[in-house]
């Protein structure tokens, strides 16, 4: 609980509503400083690419909110963040259903299976069964 | 690997007030005790004169590995005769028959905080929480709402675990609960035991400060029994009465009737029998919110009747 | 009951692997019907069953002391096949417990466990283990505890927490799967981790499974059995290793298709565990080729119509296509049209020679 004075500080710069970061990281450096503070009840909104969204799910859930308590709302690019399960590499801005591992080469196919964890959908190697039958490449998440 | 009834036998009885006693059960065989959670309740069957009475106590302490169970037990008034029973007719050494403890009111281990909130006797599983998260070294924090002549009762309860996170508020007025509930940190899970109308007010309260329904806990035991009716049986004639505190696929397995079934918890769809007449009260998750309102159907593994008879195509 | 150990079998490379008559006629042969589709197929897990399989809490057969052998195998290559998140440490030791106990109770000339109030002693004789540690204590084992007793339990496991009305993943030991994979799934909810299975959805089976499996009650413990094929006695078939035995779908022949083909079926069995509130999931793989289950007969003629009646996308799913054909044709020869008893039970008690 909170009493006294120490909010009467006089602050040097006026309140802020609107805040300008200098990037993606250095938002979610001062919300997750933010949600420590914060109380039951609050309740978050937060609109991006599906990569940010997520990141800042890990944030509310690690500050101990729950989903009931954030609202994500997809906007802009649809790439998506792979996670090899092979070598566990990650690789980022993925548009097309296959895509080369920048870990080990693989080609990699995109499931449709997302880790909220991990804030990456799986890929796994398309040619695993027989070496070069794959599928041809498609455009799919611009 | 199903173990489900158990001989009790009372240890110790202690009177703590004019209308509470605590209660200290052991295996009546010896055998070691199932593991009482935090939160876990013990069904008694107790015979008062020639009536069966099946009631259920919270835990006040974990047991795990202590071999024993402890209950405190408030004489109502009027009593559907279980707590008179207890305060009145039990003895050290009397044998009862009971139920494995079950957990409809546990605690979370993903919360960041624990806000624990009783109201008079309710305080019982709350007494087994604080002993668990203390140990545990979890966050908490307890409330307890009590009339003004047992404030120094339940003060005396809670003396192991006191300090500035554990308060005895005397009379109804005596907590801000809105100020209470609007302070408390993210993650925090609240748990409320005690009067019907302190629960309303706490889960009211808390819904209205936006607390998610997934962080507000009330204490239940859970609703396995009900109203006892009779089922007829169209096709094979004959009638089976369903107790207060069976299944009516129980009732009619032990009336030997031919029933099918599977999971036994209304999930699988194997029980599935035609209704001709009677309204069913469904408690299963197979049938479709049509298929229960038509009332064709009923599931006999969990479901019972609003209707004190039911006519089943068996 | 004393089980003669087979310590020399592999699941890899050389496939060193085979059931006993006696191993055979346990088998939980998962088609109570010529034809499958998906069922909410639980049920209470009793003691006792359609085959000797369902008489413990936690089956240990002849292939316990292989089987051990292999985990560690896997998991010296990959750590995160165990994963358990930081609050369920008590998940993690009513899981000690409960295996412990059970393994204990059912299998007195291999398993012991003496209790000293907190002390406890735990003797694994089939693998040699001897250890004295403090219950409630990590410290005092070589693993967390989780990892150390499900390094000695045959089939996978995983531990789910229960909250806001859902199961939550939050940890497991999982080496001998039927294609998922742990690293990527922890954390999930029972729909999420059952995201990639067709059709079920649709059903509403996960909907009812859930909400049977969130009223699981300590004591009273369920269980259901799941199939897939493997080809080769591998147990590892991970998302992680797929490029390993991908390969292997494509080498059945008409010719080895009844020796290397193996019917993959799972064990699960769910218990609620009670300092926690979490729920276990034992994930028990057992695997027999396609002849040695078709020595029993009704096995042989039930697989030959489950097969060839089965939905494309269920096939297609459980990564039949390659060799659904051959199979079938191989099978065929032990269908001779007879009716076929319900229920899963071998119907005899020794093989044709
Ligand atoms: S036995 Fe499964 S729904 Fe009744």
């Amino acid at each position: 609980m909170i009493e006294g004075h120490s909010r009467a500080i006089p602050s040097p710069l006026p309140e802020e509503t609107v805040h300008g970061f200098r990037s993606a990281s250095h938002l979610l450096i001062a919300l997750r400083r933010r949600l420590a503070q914060e109380h039951m009840g609050f309740r978050l909104y937060a609109a991006g690419t599906e990569g940010f969204l997520w990141d800042v799910a890990g944030a509310c859930e690690a500050a101990g909110m729950g989903k009931a308590e954030y609202r994500l709302c997809h906007s802009g690019s649809a790439q998506r963040r792979i996670f090899c399960v092979h070598c566990r590499t990650m690789t980022d801005g993925v548009t097309t259903n296959l895509v080369t591992c920048s870990g080990c080469g693989a080609q990699l196919f995109v499931r449709d299976h997302f880790s909220r964890r991990l804030n990456a959908f799986m890929g796994f190697q398309i040619d695993a069964e027989v070496p070069g039958e794959t599928i041809p490449v498609e455009e799919l998440y611009r | 690997m199903i173990q489900r009834d158990i001989a009790y036998r009372v240890r110790a009885i202690e009177s703590l007030s004019p209308t509470l006693k605590r209660i200290v059960l052991e295996s009546a065989t010896g055998d070691p005790l199932p593991v009482g959670a935090a939160g876990a309740h013990i069904a008694l069957t107790l015979k008062c004169g020639d009536r069966i009475l099946r009631n259920s106590y919270s835990l006040i302490a974990p047991s795990d590995g202590t071999g024993r169970y402890e209950l405190i037990v408030r004489r109502t008034d009027p009593s559907r005769g279980g707590s008179h029973f207890v305060h009145d007719e039990l003895t050290v050494g009397a044998v009862l028959a009971g139920y494995v403890p079950h957990n409809l009111f546990p605690s979370f281990s993903h919360a960041r905080k624990h806000l624990l909130i009783g109201g008079g006797v309710g305080i019982t599983p709350l007494l087994a929480h604080l002993a668990a998260l203390r140990r545990e070294g979890a966050r908490v924090e307890l409330h307890q709402l009590a009339a003004a002549e047992e404030v120094a009762l339940f003060t005396q309860l809670l003396a192991p675990w006191a300090g500035d996170d554990v308060q005895v508020h005397g009379g109804r007025e005596g907590l801000d609960l809105e100020a209470l509930l609007s302070r408390q940190p993210l993650g925090t899970h609240v748990y409320v035991c005690g009067p019907a109308a302190l629960m309303d007010r706490v889960e009211g309260m808390a819904v209205a400060l936006g607390w998610p329904d997934g962080r507000i806990h009330r204490e239940s035991f859970g609703a396995s029994g009900g109203e006892p009716f009779t089922v007829r049986l169209a096709r094979s004639g004959g009638e089976v009465r369903v107790g207060p505190d069976e299944s009516m696929l129980q009732a009619l397995e032990n009336a030997g009737v031919a029933a099918p079934s599977l999971c036994r918890g209304g999930a699988c769809g194997e029980c599935l029998t035609r209704v001709l007449e009677g309204e069913p009260e469904h408690r299963d998750h197979y049938l479709t919110a049509e298929e229960k309102a038509s009332g064709q159907f009923v599931m006999p593994c969990v479901s019972r009747a609003h209707s004190d008879m039911l006519v089943l195509d068996l | 009951m004393t089980i003669a150990f087979k310590t020399g079998e592999s699941f890899r490379d050389d496939f060193r692997y085979a059931n006993s008559d006696a191993a055979i006629l346990r088998f939980p042969f998962p088609f109570g019907e010529d034809e499958y589709m998906y069922a909410v197929n639980l049920e209470p897990h009793f003691a006792g069953g359609a085959t000797d399989a369902f008489d413990t809490a936690f089956d240990v057969d002849e292939h316990y002391v292989s089987e051990c052998r292999e985990r560690e195998m896997v998991l010296r290559q990959d750590p995160n096949r165990c994963i358990v998140l930081p609050h369920m440490m008590q998940a993690q030791w009513d899981t000690l417990e409960l295996i412990m106990e059970s393994l204990a109770r059912d299998y007195p000339d291999h398993f012991q466990l003496e209790r000293d109030g907190r002390r406890w002693t735990w003797r694994n004789r089939p693998l040699g283990i001897e250890d004295r540690f403090t219950f409630g204590m990590p410290d005092t084992l070589p693993y967390e505890p989780f990892e150390y007793i499900t390094r000695q339990a045959q089939g996978d496991f995983t531990l789910q927490d229960q909250r806001d009305g859902n199961l939550y993943m939050d940890g497991g030991m999982v080496t001998t799967q039927a294609d998922w994979s742990l690293e990527f799934d922890l954390g999930m909810t029972f729909h999420e981790w059952h995201g990639p299975v067709p059709l079920a959805h649709e059903m509403g089976i996960f909907d009812r499974a859930l909400q049977y499996l969130l009223r699981v009650q300590y004591g009273h413990p369920a269980r259901r059995l799941n199939w897939t094929m493997t080809v080769n006695p591998r147990l590892d078939t991970s998302p992680e290793n797929y490029p390993v035995w991908g390969p292997d779908r494509t080498t059945i022949t008409p010719d080895n298709v009844g020796e290397r083909l193996h019917l993959r079926v799972e064990l699960q069995t769910f218990f609620r565990l009670p300092r926690s509130n979490a729920l276990l999931f034992g994930i028990r793989a057992y695997l027999a080729s396609i002849d040695e289950l078709a020595r029993v007969p009704k096995w042989g003629r039930r697989l030959h119509r489950v097969l060839r009646d089965l939905r494309e996308e269920l096939a297609g799913y459980k990564g039949l296509t390659r060799y659904r054909d051959i199979a079938v044709e191989h099978l065929s020869r032990y269908d001779d049209g007879a009716p076929t008893s319900p229920g899963i039970a071998p119907d005899i008690r020794t093989l044709p020679a």
